[in-house]
């Protein structure tokens, strides 16, 4: 959920919570009042019209005052003392033709020795339709505000929020490894303007953090070259001694085989830095078609040795334009992992068709197939690769913007290139 | 012939002045950009090994001198860093050959020798070992002026292993000079086992006594 409908969920929640409360609340409140205040008129009436009673002689002057006052009735009563009590009922009005309800108050009063009861009425129509008409506007009011609330609202936090949606825009988009600095929005708004700030800072700490990674590893894998040129050259020297017994020389092989699997791997993990720090630039028109014969050209001796035949299908000639030394390391790794991974009389088939080049070979399916194109993964332990050719493979695809896929079908590696 | 090595890593200049003493070459050292310039202008040399990065300066600039002064003897560059560009610029400047560091010794021995040969070039640029002849321009191999039927791999592996003559050259070497990166794709140097075998039998059946030495376990040697 938005955070925008969240906010004014809660809101329409509340209001309509306290319209349902309050306006019952308000309406009896209101009524109370009315009724109260009328109640008091009534006692009011009663007071005045004991001040009258010694005007009033006879019989006759009683009857006149009632008719005068319709309110007042006098009733002779043989029940006394009668006490003052409030009550509210209801009559049928012949005019209105409708019922009409009244409060009234019964109390006992002596004229001229005669005892009577009197009752003062006052009808209370009047005052409910006015209560109901304030509770109206109330409510109107209230939905009123609500609703212009909720429009307000919408169209501020659309306004509000842009920088917002601008920032994690950007933030989505941007990529440590590609994109040098990130713009962001400057918002007028202190909390967004915060935000931006804290998050610039934070990108340009990451990226200094990363460049510097980056950076340490090509300088390392550099200043590896001279000591491993001297280590090598030691051991070459010690090599020519004139009596070397057979122990001797199968501790310098080791170390001679153990060194060049250092230099490959040193040389691997340069190769790695270099085409993550971009510094294969240069782009060319090249034909998919020549760029493969060269690079088999540097493992057809491999193969034979190995017994296996490579095939080409060139079904359709494509160009590609890219780095023509990352594309035939990218063609050169792709090949040599097919010859490492082929047993012996069997066949690599190469296809160029359409967009794409895909290499098949036969071989043992993958242990972790999901892993083939992580550094040092685990599958490549177990021969003398260096568990950088798929890595350096992938990066390149990355960096030139070119799928790569891998499966695993009818007992043959497939991997597929479109350019 | 005598060979200046520019380079600044001691023990590295080391090894390779002690490599290349077993063959018949003069070396001189420099270690400094300063040192190897003041070396240039007063000696000749057949061949420097010119290392790039120098505590004093830029290899390069050691280059362009070389260049202005027209003293470009066989040069061969040493780099740590392995760059295309690096390569292209002191070609382009005029060094005869590029070598990636970390080396095999031999490796170096074999680029010493193939530019000295290309600059002693004299209308016939062979290499002889009493009978044994390598027609370096033909790439042709004669025994007693009878043609050896030689595979380009089996050349190419003669001609390492006398660049290196009297000296062990490890399968290790042999393996990179031959098959460079490729050779990564072997778990072992059967290979090399393989193609040295048919070299050995076709010098043999050219009546060519047997130079190539197994050394047990590391190699090879040209002996003569």
């Amino acid at each position: 959920m938005k955070l925008l409908k969240r906010t004014v969920k809660n809101y329409i929640l509340y209001s309509a919570l306290l319209l349902l409360i309050c306006t019952p609340l308000y309406y009896l409140s209101i009524h109370r009042l009315f009724v109260n205040e009328m109640e008091e008129e009534l006692f009011h009436h009663k007071n005045n019209f004991k001040k009258t009673l010694d005007k009033l002689e006879n019989e006759k002057d009683i009857q006149l005052y009632q008719l005068i006052n319709e309110e007042f009735q006098l009733k002779e009563t043989s029940k006394w003392p009668i006490s003052d009590s409030l009550f509210t009922y209801s009559q049928y009005d012949s005019l209105e033709k409708t019922f009409v309800p009244y409060r009234a108050l019964r109390t006992g009063v002596t004229v001229q020795g005669t005892r009577y009861e009197l009752l003062i009425r006052e009808s209370i129509v009047g005052n409910t339709k006015l209560v109901t008409a304030i509770v109206a506007i109330q409510t109107t009011l209230l939905v009123l505000m609500l609703i212009g609330f909720i429009l307000i609202n919408r169209k501020l936090s659309k306004v509000v929020w842009d920088p917002f949606y601008t920032i994690l825009e950007k933030l989505k988009n941007y990529q440590i490894d590609k994109d040098l600095t990130i713009d962001l929005p400057h918002s007028s708004t202190a909390e967004f303007r915060d935000l931006s700030e804290a998050l610039v800072h934070l990108v340009n700490k990451s990226r200094d953090a990363y460049l510097s990674q980056k950076e340490f590893t090509e300088n390392a894998s550099h200043e590896l070259q001279t000591p491993l040129a001297i280590f090598r050259s030691k051991l070459e020297l010690l090599m020519q001694g004139a009596d070397i017994s057979s122990e001797q020389a199968e501790l310098i092989s080791s170390l001679l085989n153990a060194t060049d699997r250092i230099v490959r791997l040193n040389k691997n993990l340069l190769l790695l830095s270099k085409i993550e720090n971009r510094q294969f630039l240069s782009r060319q028109e090249i034909l998919l078609s020549s760029a493969l014969t060269q690079s088999l050209g540097l493992y057809k001796q491999m193969a034979q040795e190995k017994e296996i035949k490579i095939t080409t299908h060139i079904i359709s000639e494509i160009a590609v334009k890219t780095n023509p030394s990352l594309l035939e390391i990218l063609l050169s790794n792709l090949i040599s992992n097919a010859i490492r991974y082929t047993p012996a009389q069997n066949e690599v088939r190469i296809e160029i068709e359409k967009k794409s080049i895909t290499i098949r070979n036969p071989g043992e399916p993958f242990n972790f197939p999901n892993k083939i194109f992580d550094r040092f993964n685990r599958e490549s332990r177990t021969t003398q690769g260096n568990g950088l050719g798929l890595a350096i493979v992938k990066k390149i695809c990355d960096t030139e913007g070119i799928p790569i896929t891998y499966h695993y079908s009818q007992g043959s590696h497939l991997f597929s290139i479109d350019f | 012939m005598k060979i200046l090595i520019v380079e600044d890593e001691r023990e590295l200049a080391k090894s390779m002045v002690q490599y290349l003493r077993q063959e018949s070459y003069v070396c001189e050292t420099a270690y400094t950009a300063q040192e190897a310039l003041e070396k240039i202008l007063l000696h000749e040399y057949d061949c420097i090994l010119l290392d790039i990065t120098l505590p004093d300066g830029n290899g390069f600039t050691i280059l362009e001198k070389l260049k202005k002064e027209e003293k470009l003897e066989g040069v061969i560059i040493i780099s740590a860093k392995n760059s295309l560009d690096d390569k292209i610029k002191g070609l382009n400047l005029g060094a005869d050959d590029y070598l990636a560091k970390p080396f095999h010794l031999s490796e170096m021995g074999a680029r010493i020798s193939a530019v000295i040969r290309r600059k002693r070039f004299d209308g016939n640029n062979s290499i002889s070992v009493h009978e044994l002849t390598i027609d370096l321009l033909g790439k042709v191999t004669t025994v007693n002026n009878l043609l050896v039927d030689l595979t380009r791999k089996e050349y190419d592996l003669l001609l390492f292993l006398i660049s290196n003559k009297n000296r062990v050259v490890s399968k290790n070497a042999i393996a990179e000079h031959l098959s460079g990166d490729a050779a990564e794709v072997f778990d072992n140097f059967d290979f090399i086992y393989a193609h040295m075998k048919n070299l050995k039998k076709k010098l043999a059946e050219a009546n060519c006594p047997d130079y190539i030495k197994t050394v047990y376990g590391l190699g090879y040697k040209f002996e003569a």
